[in-house]
């Protein structure tokens, strides 16, 4: 065996497991320990079906070219374009966000991160109604009430019950799982809900008012009817009281939540329940985010621009349009005339209106592997792959930014994203 | 009124931002000088007679000016953003952002709207003779308050988040509501004369919503009080009736309605009055 690297940080998920231990031996990489089933995939494949070389579409079919040339022609579709489009973002480092926006603002583009499609409704309920937040580290430390709503951690987020939230041992949780009570709310059976101490099936589509119910027994109104969502209002006094009475709640939610009818309606019920929560005792909410980085999306373009996504240069001022300036609508009415994609696959993931403009437009792929949005890309630039072979800034789902490291060399002449996103910039600003 | 009429040419795909469509702006100016404004596409500055041809008489008093556009103008946004006075018909379905926090005068849509029209509207009349798009009269993100004065009437259906965080003002739609109309509603009227869909008046602290169809859902939130015959629905009807034109079926005046207040989770002072139809 060859070196082995301790407390190596997983770009996979959002829980940006910094615990790893991987050993690195001729080019090849092996975790050792502490890595999930995911996590160790993501390791051991990190080389296959990777962009061999800088394309652009000549005559119907991607051919091979130099990456000055790649470069060029990217910065000429960027810079020749009405109204491009910059999407993606999530599964790369700050880094390379900071340069999008840099761009998007040259070129009088728009910019949309990939919580467009997942937590978008979360972020406009945090708007509106805040957010009570906390650290990971702090819910392992502390909570004893753990709810998940419309989430299936044990299957999308391996190590979050192990490391954070159910099993872990903490300050003034000295029994781990045994001094915690784990709530599971979903439509229907999972692993998660399997293991939990209370599972409330509710009917699809009525989180919000079983949320809002909860909200108004909390507040001490009384609900005169049998059952909400198809839950009895008996499981939903015992619950509203088991939240009164914790010392410490979390809710993690997801997509059930999200982008179920609804969307961020049923976030801002569950804010709105939350913030009453804490007249009583300490409640926390935690979104479970899905990429790496789309925090990190979130964050940067926050900080950058004033705005968490959906974010319009046209005007050479950042303005703010969800619906409006989002990257499914965009595209799918028709609207902007060229697109670079960074380490997202929309064409693999968008409704089919936008993933036919998508090929129809001239587009720039900045990607490590091949995707389906490479296939109908113009420029396809490899990138390396971040967290393995290039460094950068990730911010976990719970908001805590973590360096992720470089753990072995990139292919000679693969550059990282924000190192093809400034030699764009630099071009674009030749040319025009 | 001094008609100046805008037809448009063949519009690209990229929308056109055109706040300068407007009574305030047109009047005091010749066509030359209103082909000269400056309008958006893209990133790109252009001119007003680059995607329209302009015709008409000069006007020199707003209130005079009747701007009429021929055609369809979906992609084209922010016509008539902040007028206050005089009047926009639009023969064609009107874009996004149309009455953009309007202060007075009146807009007539002959033909559907895009999402976010009229937004925070603060007076006037908006008459959409289609359908509706989503986020009607609601506020911008991150804002406080939604409409705040003014009528709207639209005589096909209106679609999700109708008049979100309404503060003050009327709205009729004749035809069906989506999800969620008057969700954090602070005050105001909403009289829908299809069916409502989910969750109508969701974290509602006061206000009316009047349904004449049926509701898809009423929230657990929301708790019946009574079946009776609201004395100030027969006047507020008679009223739009007689000042507004305003097409009500008879029964709606004298008959009986459901009223339930809430939301409960927030102030619960807000109501939902359903039409009972009599077996």
């Amino acid at each position: 065996m060859g070196k082995v690297l301790k407390d190596v940080v997983c770009s996979f998920c959002g829980c940006l497991c910094d615990n790893l231990e991987i050993a690195v031996e001729n080019g090849k990489i092996n975790p050792v320990s502490r890595a999930c089933k995911v996590s160790i995939s993501r390791f051991v494949n990190y080389n296959k079906d990777r962009v061999p070389y800088p394309m652009i579409r000549e005559k119907g079919g991607l051919v091979k070219t130099s990456l000055d040339e790649a470069i060029n022609k990217a910065a000429e579709i960027l810079s020749r374009a009405n109204w491009p489009l910059i999407y993606g973002l999530s599964s790369s480092v700050c880094e390379a966000h900071r340069k999008c926006v840099e761009l998007a603002e040259l070129v009088g583009g728009v910019i949309d991160q990939t919580a467009t499609v997942c937590h978008a409704p979360t972020i406009l309920a945090f708007q509106e109604i805040g957010e009570i937040h906390a650290t990971l580290g702090e819910i392992k430390n502390r909570s004893d009430l753990v709810i998940f709503w419309g989430c299936n951690p044990l299957d999308a987020h391996l190590n979050h019950f192990v490391r954070y939230s159910v099993t872990p041992k903490g300050l003034y949780i000295s029994k781990g799982r045994k001094d915690r009570t784990v709530v599971a709310v979903d439509v229907r059976e999972t692993r998660t809900t399997r293991v939990a101490d209370i599972f409330l099936r509710i009917e699809p589509g009525k989180d919000y008012e079983l949320l809002s119910v909860l909200r108004a027994l909390i507040n001490g109104k009384e609900i005169d009817l049998d059952k909400v969502a198809g839950v009895s209002m008996e499981e939903i006094r015992e619950l509203a009281e088991k939240m009164v009475n914790c010392r410490y709640g979390v809710i993690f939610f997801g997509l059930g939540l999200t982008m179920s009818r609804g969307k961020h309606y049923n976030v801002m019920a569950a804010l709105s329940l939350v913030r009453d929560l804490n007249k009583k005792t300490r409640f926390v909410i935690i979104p479970m985010r899905g990429h790496y980085n789309v925090k990190g999306a979130g964050v940067v373009l926050g900080w950058q621009t004033g705005y968490p996504f959906a974010v319009d240069f046209s005007r050479g001022y950042p303005r703010y349009g969800p619906g409006e300036f989002s990257a499914v609508n965009l595209l799918a009415n028709g609207e902007v005339d060229a697109a670079l994609i960074l380490a997202a696959d929309p064409a693999a993931n968008f409704p089919v209106s936008a993933s036919k403009h998508l090929a129809r437009i001239p587009t720039v792929v900045i990607d490590p592997k091949i995707s389906m949005t490479s296939l109908i890309a113009d420029v396809v630039i490899p990138s390396a792959v971040s967290g393995i072979e290039a460094e950068g800034t990730a911010y976990r789902m719970d908001g805590v930014p973590i360096r992720l490291r470089k753990i072995i060399d990139p292919e000679p002449g693969v550059l990282a994203d924000s190192e093809v996103l400034q030699l764009i910039i630099d071009r674009v600003k030749g040319v025009r | 009124m001094k008609q100046i009429v805008l037809v448009p040419r063949k519009l690209p795909s990229i929308p056109i931002e055109a706040e300068v469509i407007s009574p305030e702006i047109f009047s005091g100016k010749n066509i030359e000088e209103i082909k000269e404004l400056q309008v958006w596409n893209g990133n790109c500055k252009r001119k007003l007679g680059d995607f329209f041809s302009v015709k008409g008489v000069k006007s020199e008093d707003p209130n005079e000016t009747h701007i009429v556009i021929q055609g369809d103008v979906s992609r084209v946004k922010y016509i008539g953003k902040e007028m206050r006075s005089g009047k926009i018909t639009i023969n064609g379905n009107a874009g996004m952002h149309l009455a953009d926090e309007m202060k007075g005068g009146e807009i007539i849509v002959n033909g559907d709207a895009a999402d976010w029209v009229a937004t925070e509207m603060r007076g006037g009349t908006l008459k959409i003779k289609g359908n509706a798009g989503n986020m009607l009269a609601s506020a911008h993100p991150g804002s406080e308050r939604g409409m705040k004065e003014g009528i709207i009437i639209v005589e096909g259906n209106a679609a999700s988040s109708l008049a979100r965080k309404m503060r003050r003002g009327t709205i009729i739609i004749y035809g069906d509501i989506g999800d969620h109309a008057g969700s954090q509603m602070i005050a105001g009227t909403i009289i829908c004369l299809g069916n409502i869909g989910r969750r109508p008046g969701a974290l509602m602290k006061r206000g009316t919503i009047i349904v004449y169809g049926k509701a898809e859902s009423i929230l657990p939130t929301f708790i019946y009080d009574a079946t009776y015959q609201p004395t100030f629905i027969r006047f507020y009807l008679k009223n739009l009736k007689e000042k507004l034109n305003v097409k009500l079926p008879a029964e709606m005046f004298n008959g009986d309605y459901e009223r339930f207040h809430g939301d409960i989770a927030e102030d619960g002072k807000g109501e939902i009055l359903l039409f009972k139809r009599k077996p």
